[in-house]
C-alpha cells in the first residue's frame, strides 16, 4: 500500500500554473482558505478532512487518490475568489494480470461444484459474474451457471467460482426446472473477459478461455484405501508422492494432508499436481527409517463436493459417515 | 494547526456503552474488507471483515435519541456515494446497509473499484451522505475460528443479542453452515465459538450441512433463544442456540419454504400494529417472479411458523409457499412495498429503510410495513 501511494505522489502531474500541489502525504495543498476536491467533472466533492493553517489549506481524501485519475481542485483564495486547477495522478506502471484455472486440465465430474480461477495479481471484486461467462458446445452462454456469492482468497488472487448448487443437486427444482450447468460428455468453455482489472486498474487485456469436460457424475466418497503411495528411501531427501484415483479439490489438498513420525508432525514443501491427482511432500531434512502416517482431513472433498465422510448429496438421516480412520500408514526404508 | 473535519465525527459519548466492549482499543481502526453491517444498542456497529474473518465492533456514539428518520428519498444515491469516493457509478457496490435503531440514522457499507477499498457511509435525515470517521473511535477486533484446513474467508451475516453476537460464514473451499458466537462484552482478540449447522432442506427433502446461512436474525421463544437463518434454496429453519458448547453440531428446524429458486437477501423481525410478530425476508428470484414488478422481493412469514415444534408442522412437513401462487399458505404474504429493494432493513414496526433499485439506479427511501 506504501508503495502504490508513493508512487502515487510521485505520479502526480499538474495541469496548470503549480498553486495547488500534492505532499509527501498524498493531500492536496493550495492557497487560500477553503479547497474542494472533485473526481474529473463530478458534482459534488470527494469525501476527505480539510485543514488549514497560515501558508494555506490541506485536502486529505477520505479513501486514496486513484492513479489515472484527474481531479477538480477549487480552491478559494483570501479575497474570497475562486480558481480551478487539475491534478492528474498518472496511471500505476503494473503488469497486466494473468489467469489460470485449476484443476488443470478441467476434468469435472458433471455434478461438480466449483474450480478456482487464480490471478498473478489481486483482482477488482464486485463484477465476477459481469466477467465470467461458461458456455455450452454449440456456443451458447449457460445462464445462471455460477453461484451468486463472490469468494476471494484473502490475498484476493484465488477466486472460488461455484457452480450453481441448486442446479447442481439433483431433485432441487432449479435442477429440475433448468437442469445442470454441466452436461455429461460435452465441452464448455468457461471465457473471462479482457475488460477484468487488477486491483492497480490495469485490465486482463486478452479474453482467456478454459475448456471444461464434463465426465460422468461423481455421488463416491474419496477413500484414501484407492490412493498409491511412493515412498522415498531412508537418508534421501525427495518427495513422498500420493497418487490419488480421481481429481480432489486443489485448494483444499494444500492444507489437508499431513504427515507425522509418531506424534511429531513433519514440516516440509508441499506441492499440488495442476490437475489435483498428485500430491507432493518433501520434508524440510531427510526421510529417517521408520513408521510414518499421512494424516488426512476427513472434510477433504473431491471436485464434487464429497468428503471422506460423506457424499455431496446424502440425506444425513439415513447415510451413516465413514468409520474408517483418514490415515495412511507407511514405512520409510 | 487547526483541523476542520469535513467528514462526520460523532461526539462518543463516553462510556456509553462501556458494558459492550471489554479494554476497547482507542482509535486507529482500518476497515480492510467488508461484507455485512448491524447494529447491537448503544450505537455499537457490527462490522463483519471477511479478508481477516473478523468481526469489529465499534462504539460510534450515536446513541440517539431516535430523530434521524430519512425526511425524503435520496435519489440515485450511487452517484453522490460514488462522488464522495472518487469513482464512477458503476464502480461502486453497496455491500450491506443497516438502521441504527438508537438514532434511526443509515449507514452503508461500500466498495470501490478497482482496488477494492471500502467505507462506511452514513445518511441522515436530510439525507446528507457523509463518511463516518472510525479514526476516533472505540473498537475491538475478533476473528472467527476457521476449520482444520480452511479459513472463514466470507462472514455472511452478523447480528448483536443482548449477551453476545452471532455470525455465520463460510469457507472458500468449503460449502457449509457455520454459526459463531462471540461473548458480550467484546475483548479485543477475544476467541469465537463455532457450530456446524445442519439444516434439513424441504425443497429437495434432504438432511444436510452444506448449504451455507444468508442471512439470519436472532429470536427469542419462551422455550429458548434460537438463531433463525435463511438458506439459499430457500428453507427458513430455526437453531436452538442455548447451553450448545464450542465445537457442536446445531441441528436446525426448518419451518418455511418460500419456494424454490429464491436467493434470501436480508431478514428482519417487527410487530405490527395489532401485535402480531412477522419475520420478513427479502428475497431475489432466479428467474422474473409471477407476481409483482421484480426478481426482488419479500415475504412477511407468521412467527407463529418459526414457534412450531410438532414434527408434522417442521422439516419435511414444513409450510411451503407454492412460487406459482400468489397468496397462501395463511401466513406468508407478499409485501408489495419491499420489491426491488436491494437492501432493507428495520426502521420501527411500522416502516423499512430500503435501497431500491430502480431500472439501474438506486434510491434510498422509507416504505411501510403492512
Amino acid at each position: 500500500m506504501k508503495r502504490a501511494l508513493l508512487a502515487t505522489v510521485l505520479g502526480c502531474v499538474m495541469l496548470h500554473a503549480a498553486e495547488v500541489r500534492v505532499n509527501e502525504k498524498a493531500q492536496i495543498e493550495a492557497p487560500g482558505t477553503d479547497v474542494r476536491v472533485f473526481r474529473g467533472d463530478a458534482e459534488k466533492p470527494l469525501f476527505g478532512t480539510l485543514m488549514r493553517d497560515g501558508q494555506g489549506v490541506r485536502f486529505a481524501p477520505a479513501l486514496p487518490f486513484v492513479p489515472g485519475e484527474d481531479y477538480r481542485v477549487e480552491f478559494q483564495t483570501k479575497e474570497g475568489t475562486w480558481s480551478t486547477q487539475r491534478v492528474r495522478f498518472e496511471p500505476l506502471k503494473a503488469e497486466a494480470p494473468a489467469v489460470s484455472i485449476a484443476p488443470s486440465p478441467t476434468v469435472l465430474p458433471a455434478n461438480a461444484l466449483k474450480v478456482y480461477l487464480k490471478f498473478t495479481q489481486p483482482m477488482e471484486q464486485g463484477v465476477f459474474l459481469e466477467r465470467i461467462s461458461l458456455h455450452r458446445q454449440d456456443g451458447r452462454v449457460v445462464s445462471g451457471a455460477f453461484r451468486e456469492t463472490e469468494l476471494w482468497s484473502p490475498d484476493g488472487r484465488r477466486l472460488t467460482l461455484w457452480l450453481h448448487p441448486g442446479r447442481q443437486k439433483t431433485g432441487v427444482n432449479l435442477n429440475l426446472d433448468e437442469g445442470p450447468v454441466l452436461r455429461e460428455g460435452e465441452k464448455h468453455t468457461l471465457k473471462i473477459a479482457a475488460a477484468w482489472r487488477s486491483t492497480a486498474g490495469i485490465p486482463l487485456g486478452n479474453e482467456a478461455s478454459f475448456v471444461i469436460t464434463a465426465g460422468a457424475a461423481d455421488h463416491v466418497r474419496p477413500d484414501p484405501a484407492r490412493w498409491r503411495l511412493t515412498v522415498p528411501k531412508a537418508g534421501a531427501h525427495q518427495a513422498l508422492r500420493v497418487d490419488f484415483d480421481e481429481a480432489l479439490d486443489p485448494a483444499m489438498l494444500v492444507a489437508a494432508l499431513n504427515v507425522h513420525r509418531g506424534q511429531t508432525r513433519l514440516s516440509g514443501a508441499v506441492e499440488v499436481a495442476a490437475d489435483a491427482r498428485t500430491w507432493l511432500f518433501t520434508p524440510s531434512g531427510t526421510w529417517l527409517s521408520g513408521a510414518y502416517t499421512l494424516e488426512i482431513d476427513p472434510l477433504l472433498e473431491d471436485l464434487a463436493g464429497n468428503n471422506l465422510l460423506h457424499s455431496f448429496e446424502v440425506d444425513l438421516a439415513h447415510d451413516k459417515p465413514a468409520s474408517k480412520p483418514a490415515r495412511l500408514a507407511f514405512e520409510v526404508r | 494547526m487547526k483541523a476542520i473535519c469535513l467528514i462526520l465525527l460523532f461526539a462518543v459519548t463516553s462510556g456509553a456503552s462501556a458494558a459492550l466492549l471489554e479494554s476497547p482499543q482507542k482509535g486507529g481502526l482500518k476497515i480492510a474488507s467488508l461484507s455485512s453491517l448491524s447494529f447491537g444498542t448503544e450505537g455499537l456497529l457490527l462490522v463483519a471483515e471477511p479478508g481477516t474473518a473478523s468481526v469489529v465492533a465499534v462504539q460510534t456514539g450515536d446513541v440517539g435519541p431516535k430523530k434521524e428518520r430519512l425526511e425524503k428519498p435520496v435519489a440515485d444515491i450511487g452517484a453522490v456515494i460514488a462522488d464522495g469516493l472518487g469513482a464512477k457509478k458503476e464502480d461502486i457496490t453497496i455491500k450491506d446497509m443497516t438502521v441504527n435503531p438508537a438514532s434511526g440514522r443509515v449507514y452503508l457499507g461500500v466498495q470501490r473499484r478497482p482496488d477494492n477499498a471500502v467505507m462506511i457511509v452514513t445518511v441522515d435525515a436530510a439525507g446528507k451522505v457523509a463518511p463516518l470517521n472510525l479514526e476516533a473511535l472505540s473498537w475491538a477486533r475478533v476473528t472467527l475460528p476457521g476449520g482444520t484446513s480452511s479459513k472463514v474467508t466470507n462472514i455472511t451475516d452478523v447480528a448483536f443479542d443482548k449477551d453476545r453476537v452471532f455470525a455465520t460464514g463460510t469457507c472458500n473451499e468449503e460449502f457449509a453452515s457455520r454459526i459463531f458466537t462471540i461473548p458480550v462484552p467484546i475483548k479485543n482478540g477475544a476467541t469465537a465459538n463455532v457450530f456446524s449447522a445442519e439444516t434439513y432442506h424441504v425443497a429437495h427433502r434432504k438432511w444436510e450441512t452444506k448449504a451455507p446461512i444468508q442471512s439470519f436474525v436472532p429470536y427469542d421463544s419462551k422455550d429458548g433463544t434460537y438463531v433463525v437463518g435463511a438458506f439459499a434454496c430457500t428453507p427458513v429453519a430455526k437453531f436452538k442456540v442455548d447451553d450448545i458448547q464450542s465445537g457442536a453440531q446445531v441441528k436446525g428446524v426448518s419451518t418455511v419454504e418460500l419456494g424454490s429458486g429464491n436467493r434470501p437477501i436480508d431478514l428482519f423481525s417487527y410487530t405490527d400494529k395489532s401485535g402480531k410478530e412477522w419475520l420478513v425476508v427479502q428475497t431475489q428470484r432466479f428467474k422474473q417472479n409471477s407476481f409483482g414488478p421484480s426478481k426482488i422481493w419479500a415475504a412477511r412469514v407468521s412467527m407463529d411458523y418459526l414457534d412450531e415444534k410438532a414434527p408434522d408442522k417442521t422439516n419435511e412437513n414444513a409450510a411451503r409457499r407454492d412460487e406459482k401462487q400468489a397468496k397462501g399458505p395463511d401466513g406468508i404474504e407478499i409485501v408489495d412495498a419491499l420489491f426491488g429493494a436491494v437492501q432493507v432493513d428495520k426502521l420501527s414496526n411500522t416502516e423499512a429503510i430500503v435501497l431500491r433499485d430502480n431500472e439501474g439506479t438506486l434510491s434510498l427511501e422509507v416504505a411501510a410495513l403492512p
